[in-house]
């Protein structure tokens, strides 16, 4: 009874900073995929120019309509869904495997879409949330014994392996990297001791080793020579990060100016998706570039203050879970835009083109922000 | 204890975790700022590689003007046609894509004279650029630009381009020369100043996209295309036209194996005036063989023949001959050997020379053209002669040093050219080095033989002859004007070397005018007009079988201040016409000198002689009392003849204002419905021209001598208005054209 009156008493306003910040990154988003892809869909859809943003605005609408109901639901009763999300999400990781369907353009080879009623989604996308989910609620069950190896350590890495493993079989290399940082910022955050964070650089390094080993010395090579000098060949496999280049470069200190790239027209491979960042680059510059990081980096900040001020520790890390995946995939894509990582495909929340992911990102910021909405007043001494 | 977050929570999250963050969007930050900020220009430079196509648009070419800024060559604007096929591909409906490919090409077909079939599979490709046509004239053009907003077409365009006209087709061909398809000089001035005239090409820059087609948002900039300069050349529409017609008539009179060619320049300043060679061709269409025969040879010729054949044909025709082609100037090269003897003091105007008819040098006996030879004669008299003996001897007193240094001086040394700014000038060969020469070399090159010489070369020296000793540099562009008519460069009289002294170029002109009026006047004589020159015939060396000559005459007025110049070189003339330079080129020197001199502003001024030749008009007397208009015929310096015994004129023959000579017959009829009194018109071909006078006199008819040699001795009538055995009304004037036919070595 005193539970339910004190949640109850507990539960205020969303906080507004948090969602004006998704809100202007969203727009942002949108203004310059319309720039990005109308080029690609004047080519791609005979003329049509609108086609990309069409579904994107509207696949948005739907999104901030699902955040916002989202945001009203109580974030515990996931707490009882935790293992069902999970093994839901591992179902399909799975069933990617044996019915795989090609992506918008039935090129890729890999095995990462699914084909649901004529939408096309990730299960690794899914899985993403399903992972944050759940180690959110081990650390926040199991938090007093977090530094031991046993709770602390064993569970996550068990469900990362099983996770990685499938993800690894698609191939999806940069998706698996990228679960793999978020679960492993988390097991950070809820107490894990720091010598097992020593243990996984040591295992990366092993990781890396493998895939030498299994690729073999030139393959690697190759595409390290391929990152450091990416003008070496550009004609093959560097193509994409040698015109991103050339885009970014061309927009200098202050950019072309809105709707000015020159490099979307059939230059810049998918100048929608994962590349849409040189095109703010080429049109916004340098300025417009340093603005979207900022926003991304106070989205994070935000979050993070957000969790600081949870309810409860599940909130805390659920919160901290979603912030990061947004933060990181931020990162790593703006890394590979500017040739400061090798390319991996990960596109950039709220920017590129992509209906199932924008809904995901937004359903969890939604979540976030119902997260906020128990947050406590004042520290607690 | 909270539920909520604990402090190692809160802090490895807010300083472990946002740290490692934030030192990760650094480094990115720093990175992109080295890649946009730091390396932008080098990908900048990269990036528009890509992405940029240019399009050269060449400027309008500039207009080819004559001295009185009459334009010579000028450029249109003609069309590019062409079609845009992905715009055309672009409309959705099929029936109504197809219904408009067959509209456009049915059309285009019909108004450019393409193929049908190649522009529908033109409009088939996958780009925006598909030239239909070049070239296209404007009323074409504008038709389809109707046709084009009849139907609402979008996907067909037209882009300016230019196309050479030369308004008066042959004029000066040889020299203007012509352009090529793509605007470029290919021949005389036109390739001669081809960087002048082009102007500086604009550029089109586009963006494409990685297809290399036009984006639809449209990144364009054009870069002004600067139209060439204009040429305003040193010669004169009305004087090239005098020059042309001049040899027109002397090419159908003596038909030359080899074409004819003309110069008129200006003595004082190399100005080319006029310039011809004939037969010529037509600047528009520079690729039709003009000559008839040969046109009709390349029809029945075949692959690489006909090819071979036909380049050898245009060049024969385009060939500008007054610069490109050596020829032997005979006698007019005495006029060398004349004012280096006069100028080294060799000879005086009273030297005396005895000629036997030839003369020998070493083993060799030398001819000179009269066989019987000239007697004894001063210098002046073995110029007016041409004796060749006289000028052996001349030769001999000079010495082969002193010849050879006045041949070098005269710009004639073996290798040199004039430096006209034409294209395709040759050079002479000459003996211009005395220690080359034997006594016989020296002999016949004292007398204008052994030298090749372009004509260009001898009317140069024929102008350094007569000016004071000026060697001037022959040119035919004055000046050259930039696109909005400013003086670019001004051309100045280049004077290369005084040859010889004032005065003996002063004793020079009186002697040559004796060649022209020698004996009452020559055939390059002009009444009125001081006139003063040197004929000249040269048998080809090539053929000691077939006769071949090529004759000439050099010719410049007026003798007391010099200002015009006139060669005409006729080579191969018809043999059976006539081959003595006097005979064949000279009328053509006296054409021009009669309409150029004149037109210059020259007034003839007559001798005592001329003048009691002068004709009068006949005046009218018809209606008047038949002793009044006897008394008028008298008064107007001419003769009545009354036929009839009325007291009233009823009508008369000549015509009033026809001009007789002095004391002519004017036949006033007394009577009405008195029928005319007829005479047959004898023979006068051959006669003498006082002969000649005399027969039709007493016929009752006038005569009009033409002619400069009319009142020649030894001068002959070669042709007459009226042919023999036809009846005429007395009075009537019978014209006959008078020549000399002397030899002139």
């Amino acid at each position: 009874m005193r539970r339910v009156k004190d949640r109850v008493k507990k539960v205020g306003s969303m906080d507004i900073t948090f969602f004006v910040l998704v809100m202007i990154l969203l727009t942002f988003g949108l203004v310059m995929l319309f720039s990005a892809s109308y080029a690609y869909s004047y080519y791609h859809y005979n003329g049509d120019s609108f086609r990309l943003i069409k579904k994107q605005l509207l696949f948005a609408v739907v999104g901030v309509i699902g955040m916002l109901i989202i945001s009203k639901i109580d974030y515990h009763i996931l707490k009882k869904f935790v293992f069902w999300i999970f093994g839901g999400s591992y179902f399909l990781l799975i069933l990617v495997l044996i019915i795989p369907a090609g992506d918008e353009n039935g090129l890729n080879n890999a095995k990462r879409w699914l084909n649901v009623f004529g939408i096309t989604i990730q299960p690794s996308e899914i899985m993403k949330f399903a992972i944050i989910l759940l180690f959110a609620y081990l650390i926040s069950v199991n938090y007093k014994r977090m530094g031991t190896f046993v709770y602390g350590v064993l569970p996550f890495l068990g469900f990362l392996g099983a996770v990685a493993v499938v993800m690894l079989l698609e191939p999806h290399l940069s998706g698996t990297i990228l679960i793999m940082a978020i679960g492993l910022t988390m097991m950070f955050v809820g107490g894990t001791k720091y010598r097992y964070f020593g243990l996984a650089i040591a295992i990366a390094i092993l990781g890396v080793v493998a895939i030498v080993a299994i690729k073999g010395i030139d393959y690697v090579s190759v595409r390290l020579n391929g990152w450091l000098d990416p003008f070496s060949d550009p004609k093959d496999g560097t193509y994409q990060t040698v015109q991103s280049l050339l885009a970014i470069g061309s927009g200098g200190l202050f950019g072309l100016g809105l709707g000015q790239s020159r490099q979307k027209y059939m230059y810049l491979p998918e100048p929608a998706n994962d590349f849409i960042f040189s095109i703010v680059c080429e049109e916004l510059g340098f300025i417009g570039a340093a603005i979207v990081i900022l926003l991304f980096v106070m989205l994070v900040y935000r979050g993070f203050v957000i969790a600081s001020k949870a309810q409860d520790k599940f909130g805390t890390m659920l919160v901290v879970g979603l912030v990061v995946q947004i933060g990181l995939q931020a990162m790593l894509n703006i890394a590979v835009v500017s040739n400061t990582i090798p390319n991996t495909g990960i596109s950039l929340p709220f920017f590129s083109y992509g209906g199932t992911a924008l809904l995901l990102q937004l359903f969890q910021m939604g979540v976030v922000l119902n997260v906020s909405r128990y947050c406590v007043k004042t520290e607690p001494s | 204890m909270s539920k909520g977050p604990t402090q190692k929570i809160k802090n490895r999250l807010n300083r472990v975790v946002i740290a490692l963050i934030l030192l990760g969007f650094t480094a990115v930050l720093v990175n992109l700022f080295y890649e946009s900020v730091i390396k932008s220009d080098f990908y900048q430079t990269k990036a528009l590689e890509n992405q940029m196509r240019d399009i050269t648009v060449t400027g309008k070419r500039g207009t080819i003007y004559d001295r009185n800024m009459k334009a010579i060559a000028r450029s249109a604007t003609v069309w590019t046609v062409f079609i845009s096929p992905n715009d055309l591909n672009a409309i959705k409906d099929e029936t109504e894509r197809e219904n408009q490919r067959a509209l456009i090409a049915e059309n285009l077909s019909t108004i450019l004279e393409v193929e049908k079939d190649s522009i529908i599979e033109k409009s088939k490709k996958q780009n925006y650029y598909e030239v239909i046509k070049k070239k296209v004239e404007e009323p074409e053009a504008d038709e389809i630009r109707a046709f084009a907003k009849e139907h609402d077409i979008s996907c067909i365009h037209l882009v300016e381009d230019s196309k050479r006209y030369y308004p008066y087709n042959e004029l000066a061909s040889s020299v203007i020369g012509f352009t090529g398809s793509d605007n470029q000089g290919l021949y005389g001035i036109e390739a001669k100043y081809d960087e002048y005239l082009t102007g500086t090409p604009g550029r089109i820059v586009s963006a494409k996209n990685a297809n290399g087609t036009d984006m639809p948002l449209t990144y364009e900039k054009m870069y002004e295309p600067k139209d060439g300069n204009s040429l305003v050349l040193t010669l004169d529409y009305s004087i090239q036209n005098f020059l042309e017609k001049a040899l027109d008539a002397t090419v159908s009179q003596f038909n030359p194996a080899n074409r004819a060619a003309g110069i008129v320049m200006n003595v004082n300043t190399g100005e080319i005036l006029a310039m011809s060679s004939k037969p010529d061709f037509n600047l528009n269409e520079p690729y039709e063989i003009t000559d008839s025969a040969l046109a009709a040879t390349l029809e029945g010729l075949e692959g690489a023949a006909l090819k071979e054949a036909r380049s050898a044909a245009w060049e024969r025709q385009w060939r500008n001959k007054a610069i490109t082609e050596l020829y032997e100037p005979g006698s007019v090269f005495k006029v060398v050997t004349a004012s280096a003897a006069l100028e080294e003091k060799k000879v005086t105007m009273d030297t005396s020379f005895h000629c036997t008819g030839s003369k020998k040098v070493a083993s060799e006996t030398m001819h000179c053209h009269v066989r019987s030879g000239h007697g004894t004669e001063n210098f002046a008299q073995a110029v007016v002669n041409s004796c060749n003996p006289a000028f052996i001897e001349i030769g001999q007193m000079l010495g082969a040093d002193l010849f050879t240094k006045y041949v070098r001086s005269f710009g004639l040394a073996t290798g040199s050219k004039t430096g006209i700014d034409l294209p395709g000038e040759q050079a002479c060969q000459t003996y211009s080095d005395g220690r080359a020469m034997s006594i016989v070399d020296l002999a016949s090159c004292s007398f204008g033989q052994s030298n090749v010489v372009t004509p260009i070369q001898m009317i140069t020296v024929m102008a350094a002859v007569v000016n004071g000793g000026k060697l001037v540099t022959p040119h035919v562009v004055q000046k050259i004007l930039d696109e909005d008519g400013n003086v670019v460069k001004n051309v100045e009289t280049d004077v290369k070397r005084q040859v010889i002294s004032e005065e003996t170029s002063e004793a020079m002109r009186p002697l040559l005018e004796g060649v022209v009026a020698a004996n009452g006047g020559s055939n390059a004589y002009v009444k009125g007009y001081r006139i003063g020159g040197k004929s000249g015939t040269s048998q080809k060396k090539n053929d000691a079988v077939n006769k071949k000559y090529i004759s000439s005459f050099c010719t410049f007025a007026p003798v007391d201040d010099p200002e015009i110049a006139v060669l005409i070189v006729v080579d191969e003339p018809d043999v059976s016409k006539g081959y003595y330079g006097s005979v064949v080129a000279g009328p053509a020197c006296a054409s021009v000198m009669a309409d150029t001199l004149p037109y210059l502003g020259y007034e003839p001024q007559y001798t005592e002689e001329e003048l009691a030749q002068q004709e009068v008009p006949v005046g009218n007397y018809v209606g008047m009392d038949i002793l009044k208009a006897q008394n008028e015929v008298t008064n107007d310096r001419l003769k009545a003849v009354v036929k009839g015994s009325g007291n009233t004129v009823v009508k008369q023959v000549p015509a009033r204002g026809t001009s007789l000579s002095q004391q002519g017959k004017v036949i006033l009829y007394t009577e009405d419905d008195a029928a005319e009194t007829t005479v047959t018109v004898p023979k006068l071909v051959g006669l003498s021209p006082s002969t000649a006078n005399t027969v039709l006199t007493n016929l009752h008819l006038n005569i009009k001598l033409n002619g400069g040699a009319a009142n020649a001795t030894g001068a002959k009538v070669v042709s007459q208005s009226v042919g023999e055995g036809e009846k005429v009304p007395i009075g009537t004037v019978i014209e006959v054209e008078c020549r000399t036919t002397a030899s002139d070595g």
